[in-house]
This record gives C-alpha cells, sequence and structure tokens, in this order.
C-alpha cells in the first residue's frame, strides 16, 4: 500500500493531464450562406421600374 | 493496482467526453443548426427568386406577354407567400452572427486567461436553436 500515497498525490497532475490528452482539438465555427432574397427584389424592382418607364415613354411617331 | 489505474482511466474518460464546455457545445450547436439552416433557407431563397422571376420572364429568357399590372400583383403574391419562411431566415442568420460573435469573445477571453460570459452563450444558443425551429415550421408551412 505505500505506493497509494505518491499515486495519491500524483492523481490531480494524472487527470489534467489526461483530459489534455483526450480533449480533442475544438472544432471552429462554419459560415452560413447569406440569403439572396433582398438582391433578388431589388433587381425585380429595377425591372418592373424599367418596364414601366418604358411604357409611359412617349413613342416615336416614325 | 491494476484496479485503481482502471478507477483513474475510467474518470479520465468521463470527465472529458461528459462535460463538453458551453463554449464547445455553441460551436457545436452553431455549426449543426448552421449547416442546415444554411441549406434550406437557401433552397427558399432560390424558390422564391424562381417564383418571383416568372412573373417577370419567361423560360426562353423573353419578357411575360402579361400587362405591367399582373406582373406587379404577381411578384407581389409572391412575395407575401415567401415572406415568413425567408424573414424566419433572416432572424436565424441574425441569431447565428450574434452566437458566433459570443464564440468568438468567448475564445479571446478563454486565450487572454479571463472567464468567458458563459450565460450569454447559453442565452444565445437557445436562441438560436429558436429560431432554427421558426425558420424550420416555416418553410414546412410554405411548402404545403
Amino acid at each position: 500500500m505505500a505506493w497509494l500515497g505518491p499515486l495519491l498525490g500524483a492523481l490531480p497532475a494524472l487527470i489534467s493531464g489526461g483530459i489534455e490528452a483526450f480533449r480533442v482539438k475544438r472544432a471552429e465555427l462554419t459560415p452560413i450562406a447569406a440569403p439572396t432574397h433582398k438582391q433578388t427584389e431589388l433587381e425585380d424592382d429595377a425591372e418592373l421600374t424599367r418596364r414601366e418607364q418604358r411604357a409611359k415613354a412617349p413613342t416615336n411617331p416614325n | 493496482m491494476r484496479r485503481s489505474l482502471l478507477a483513474i482511466a475510467t474518470l479520465i474518460v468521463v470527465l472529458t467526453s461528459g462535460c463538453a464546455s458551453p463554449l464547445t457545445t455553441a460551436i457545436r450547436v452553431s455549426n449543426e443548426l448552421g449547416a442546415v439552416a444554411s441549406t434550406s433557407g437557401a433552397d427558399i431563397n432560390a424558390t422564391a427568386a424562381r417564383a418571383e422571376h416568372a412573373c417577370l420572364w419567361r423560360a426562353d429568357g423573353t419578357e411575360v406577354q402579361t400587362s405591367l399590372a399582373e406582373q406587379k400583383s404577381c411578384v407581389a403574391s409572391v412575395r407575401a407567400t415567401y415572406a415568413a419562411p425567408l424573414k424566419a431566415y433572416d432572424d436565424f442568420d441574425v441569431a447565428w452572427v450574434a452566437l458566433s460573435a459570443a464564440v468568438h469573445a468567448a475564445e479571446a477571453a478563454e486565450v487572454l486567461g479571463r472567464t468567458p460570459d458563459l450565460t450569454k452563450l447559453e442565452a444565445l444558443i437557445t436562441a438560436v436553436t429558436a429560431a432554427y425551429d421558426a425558420a424550420a415550421h416555416a418553410a414546412v408551412e410554405v411548402s404545403k
């Protein structure tokens, strides 16, 4: 039982060393995709405005 | 002796695998929910864009022949249909960005030897999870 004293004394170091040894490297954050619907709305609004202005424009008599 | 070593090994395994830190949990939740929401959010964005595009353009790339009023009405209808899921995914993105900022802040705190703000992390994990559930629900509703 003489070995028990030193073993208990070394237990904290063993545990923390064990934790470090077994610890899996923490993952990193993976970026997510940005939404695109605002860009779609801007483009379609611009197209509708273009068509509206074209419809309002005076027709060329020639 | 062998029994003691076995007990110590068991203790080490339990300590390392059973006690994931809130920061590790936050990163795992961010990545798992982020990956799924990113894909389904992109799908909803693309589906809404295709539906809106079809109000203005034919498949061959020429303009639709409906009146301007009908085109505007069609666009408004598509936007109304997809408004809820698109907003839900936007809200998820906002919550996700807030969580990722908190993760980076916690990582920086660890590097500096300070204690990370785990309460904030846990609150943001809850917010991201709720936003994810809301987005998934809205996506299901619009697909009915």
